[in-house]
């Protein structure tokens, strides 16, 4: 029988910040099926209001809820007041839909969303009072599984997870679940039970991997130890990404979340390929909804939600070859509605700019744009595929539309960086103030607003640049000072972010599963919410690594060689290493490659070796 | 343009019970506008560069408490029947923050914030430890000193009282360690009095004229474990309930009605 903690949960409620994170009964979210034998929760590890936004459990959410005998339910993590209030009081961390335990449910699937968030996991399963390792766990407990973004390099939290789900997950959960309740039918044995969901593609049960003895590894570090499990284990693709429902939640949160508006995922995948960037790797093939489907889902999604703005998201809207076409169509229907639309970021063209135009109306706040690098020869390198005058005929464009502020973003750190290439940032900060300066009204000129921000290099797994050792800090000290020096003397503000959160993010994207032992015991002295600026405790990190025998710069800092093991090795993002290699060698050549949606296929892999592939709604033209 | 014609002012009752009552004023006033938004009336914008709906609020409830009486008052570019708009609304609204009643204003009539400035509260307060002696003489003790002080974000500010008070606040015992505070409050332009400013106040104050009282057991608990406690109130109280029972204009001549 469950346990009903929100009682208890209430006479806290007064005591603590914004409590209608802890209430649930927002417009919109599922009445569950009181008759459901299986019961899921989709766990956030961070506050309601950063993990209601959250697309992807949005998404598993609904898909559950719509299963026969099944109920789904929401978790976040609670905020720390609330977070040493139950603890201290022995309440479990509950459904946010029933007010029941977590740990009587089946199925508690975590959210991996990015390097961060480990201690946030630890912190959740603690509260929730479940074993936090799963050799401690039983069949009295719940299965904890993890899945999102990070997940592509799944060992540094593969002790805490019996199952991690890897790739797309709205197909490959039904086959999950199913599986699941299977065996819980038939009474299988813990071990059993985690062999059958083994066989279910794309999911990968750390517990039979182990480490090869040092002679053995020649490719992979890990390698099954128990016969049957895939030796890699292969993302998923939703194959009908088409067919999906486009409006994944029509929650409507009380909390101001973080992305508090509709959010139609207008297209999934992006192959610019710009070769930092894991999501654009692990996502492909491109595949794009219809304008038409888009169109009545954004129109749905408002007369359902009442939200006064909506969101086309992806990770390159502007790219949809239908954008245009959408944004009047949506301009037409929404005008008088007060409705605002939303892009999450532009591309840097003109082409871009006047999409933007097209959905600002007449308030124009900010824009960013991200050139990453300066200078043409590091943009080159990184396969950011934009020229000098897209750079100029984009900000010329937004100066003369109207906008006064606009934010640039860089990275610093990255591969084969010069000193000249961040002299060039400084250079480029010039000249957008000079085209600033003479697109607009003099006496508009004092309103002019440019912002430069840096942002250190993090390398990620099944990226080109995974072999990569990131930048030690000092040199990254120096570094800063050469764009400090670089930066024009007025008109031009430069953020950046020297912290050493970098650092272990770099050493978790790329960690190997030793690191366990570091994160749970980092986290047993206190360190959570390490995402929150005010909250991160590098410090903490940095010492407890020390006396348990990591050296944290030396991992972030260590650069492979491309026939050196690799601890995600066993991880099959689709894409060919032999492709990652490949651009890797072309990027030190400066290289640019295709936007295979644009031009033709440039063999990484994905589409010949799966069923998959590139589905666009029309053509995509090049400018 | 529509928007710049008066056209008409709907005016809704409504009430925010439950679990409802834990949410902020902001929260609330973004809930109604999407209930709104859900029930397609045909609100006005505001010009300008960002347009928003016309829409105005009874002035904010204390955090955590309920009330039966909250106002709304919506402008609209066309006419809707008071009953049609009213079912469009309920049926877009949760039960507990749900409009109970709606009619048409003059567009011109005073804002919701200037029109009702009397409040009437109905406070439960639980106490096993607290006799009615203690809390009565507290009370009277504030009542004839006629102001309360307290910490506004680190600023010590001072409320007269009489001037706040529509009526003196009648405590009345309903149980072995449960009683209930009737409070009317008038809102002035220089400040009023909100229910939980003198809770708090009537705890503090009671802990000054009963030193030996002991604390209430979540407040022991908390102070064990080293938790804050966010108000005075709950040091002496195990649980304060705030319900605003109804909210009145004042006419000149003293007499009150009802917002609708
Ligand atoms: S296989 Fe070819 S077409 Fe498919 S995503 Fe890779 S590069 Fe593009």
């Amino acid at each position: 029988m469950s346990t009903n903690v929100f009682s208890q949960v209430e006479t806290l409620l007064e005591l603590v910040e914004r409590p209608s994170r802890y209430i649930n009964h927002e417009w919109g979210a599922s009445a569950l099926d009181p008759n459901a034998d299986y019961r899921a929760c989709m766990m956030y590890p961070d506050t309601y209001e950063v993990g209601q936004a959250n697309q992807g459990l949005a998404i598993l959410y609904s898909i559950l809820n719509a299963q026969e005998g099944v109920s789904c339910e929401r978790a976040y993590t609670p905020w720390i007041d609330m977070a040493d209030c139950m603890r201290a009081l022995d309440i479990p961390l509950y459904g946010l839909e029933s007010g029941d335990a977590l740990k009587d449910f089946d199925l508690i699937g975590i959210q991996y969303p990015h390097e961060m968030a480990v201690t946030n996991i630890l912190e959740s399963l603690d509260l929730a009072q479940i074993p936090l390792f799963s050799k401690e766990r039983s069949l009295d407990d719940p299965l904890i599984i993890a899945g999102g973004p990070s997940v592509l390099n799944p060992e540094p939290i593969a002790d805490f997870f019996d199952c991690v789900l890897i790739g797309e997950s709205e197909e490959q959960i039904i086959k999950f679940v199913d599986a699941h309740r299977k065996a819980l039918a038939e009474g299988l044995s813990r071990e059993d039970m985690l062999f059958a969901l083994s066989q279910v593609p794309g999911v990968y049960v750390p517990q039979f991997y182990a480490e090869l003895p040092k002679e053995e590894q020649s490719r992979a570090i890990y390698a099954p130890i128990k016969e049957g499990v895939p030796e890699k284990v292969k993302r998923q693709i939703v194959t009908g990404f088409k067919n999906t429902d486009p409006l994944a939640s029509h929650i409507v949160p009380y909390a101001a979340t973080v992305h508090d508006r509709v959010a139609i995922e207008i297209l999934r995948g992006c192959s610019r390929g710009c070769r930092f960037c894991q999501a654009g790797m692990a996502y492909r093939p491109v595949r794009e909804r219809t304008a038409d489907q888009i169109v009545s889902a954004v129109l749905e999604g408002l007369k359902k939600t009442g939200y006064d703005e909506v969101s086309l998201t992806s990770l390159s809207t502007t790219d949809h070859s239908q954008i245009e076409e959408i944004l009047t169509r949506l301009n037409k229907r929404l005008a008088i509605t007060g409705v605002r639309i939303s892009l999450p970021s532009q591309r840097m063209d003109s082409f871009g700019v006047e999409m933007a135009a097209l959905v600002s109306g007449s308030k124009k706040g900010g824009l960013t744009f991200a050139p990453e690098a300066g200078s043409q020869r590091l943009r080159n390198v990184i396969n950011k595929n934009i020229t000098e005058e897209d750079i100029e005929k984009s900000i010329e464009g937004a100066f003369k539309a109207g906008w006064r502020r606009i934010k640039l973003y860089f990275m610093i750190g990255l591969p084969s960086e010069t000193d000249d290439d961040l002299r060039a940032i400084g250079e480029l900060a010039q000249r957008a103030y000079e085209i600033a300066r003479d697109n607009c009204e003099p006496s508009q000129r004092s309103a002019i607003q440019i912002t430069c921000s840096a942002a250190i290099f993090v390398p990620k797994s099944h990226t080109p640049y995974q072999w990569f050792g990131q930048v030690h800090p000092d040199e990254i000290k120096r570094r800063i000072e050469v764009l400090k020096e670089s930066m024009p003397q007025k008109g031009v503000r430069l953020n950046y972010h020297a912290s050493d959160t970098s650092y272990l993010e770099a050493v978790l994207a790329r960690g190997d599963r030793s690191l366990a032992q570091l994160i749970y015991e980092v986290w047993k002295r206190g360190a959570r919410f390490d995402a929150w600026t005010e909250q991160a405790q590098e410090k903490l990190w940095f010492e407890t690594a020390e006396e348990l025998g990591f050296n944290l710069l030396e991992l972030a800092c260590k650069s492979y060689g491309y026939k050196d093991p690799l601890p995600w090795a066993h991880i099959d993002s689709l894409v060919l290493n032999n492709y990652l290699e490949m651009e890797d060698l072309r990027s030190k050549m400066s290289q640019i490659t295709e936007d295979c949606t644009f031009g033709l296929c440039t063999y990484c892999g994905v589409c010949t070796r799966t069923n998959a592939d590139i589905d666009l709604a029309g053509d995509r033209l090049v400018e | 343009m529509l928007n710049n014609q008066i056209g008409f002012k709907l005016r809704v009752r409504y009430q925010k019970i439950s679990r409802l009552r834990y949410l902020s004023h902001l929260e609330v006033l973004r809930a109604i506008e999407r209930s709104i938004r859900r029930a397609e009336l045909p609100f006005a914008l505001t010009q300008g560069f960002s347009p928003h709906m016309k829409i105005a609020y009874s002035a904010a409830l204390p955090l955590g408490a309920e009330s039966l009486d909250e106002y709304f008052d919506v402008n609209l570019t066309d006419f809707v029947d008071t009953k049609e708009a009213l079912k469009r609304l309920q049926d877009n609204s949760p039960e507990n923050l749900y409009p109970l009643d709606a009619k048409y204003i003059d567009p011109k009539s005073d804002s919701l914030t200037k029109a009702l400035t009397i409040s009437e509260y109905e406070i439960s307060l639980s106490s096993p430890q607290l006799s009615p002696e203690h809390i009565q003489l507290a009370l009277d003790e504030i009542l004839n000193r006629n102001y309360i002080e307290f910490d506004k974000k680190g600023k010590i500010k001072k409320l007269e009282l009489q001037t706040r008070l529509y009526k003196k606040p009648q405590l009345t015992t309903i149980d072995t360690g449960k009683y209930q505070l009737n409070l009317i409050t008038r809102a002035l332009d220089s400040g009023s009095l909100r229910p939980d400013i003198l809770i708090d106040a009537l705890a503090r104050e009671i802990e000054i004229a009963a030193p030996d009282v002991e604390l209430c057991t979540r407040a022991i608990k908390f102070k064990d474990l080293g938790l804050d406690l966010r108000f005075d109130r709950f040091r002496v109280f195990e649980s304060v309930l705030i319900k605003r029972t109804a909210q009145y204009i004042e006419e000149v001549t003293g007499e009150i009605k009802r917002g609708i």
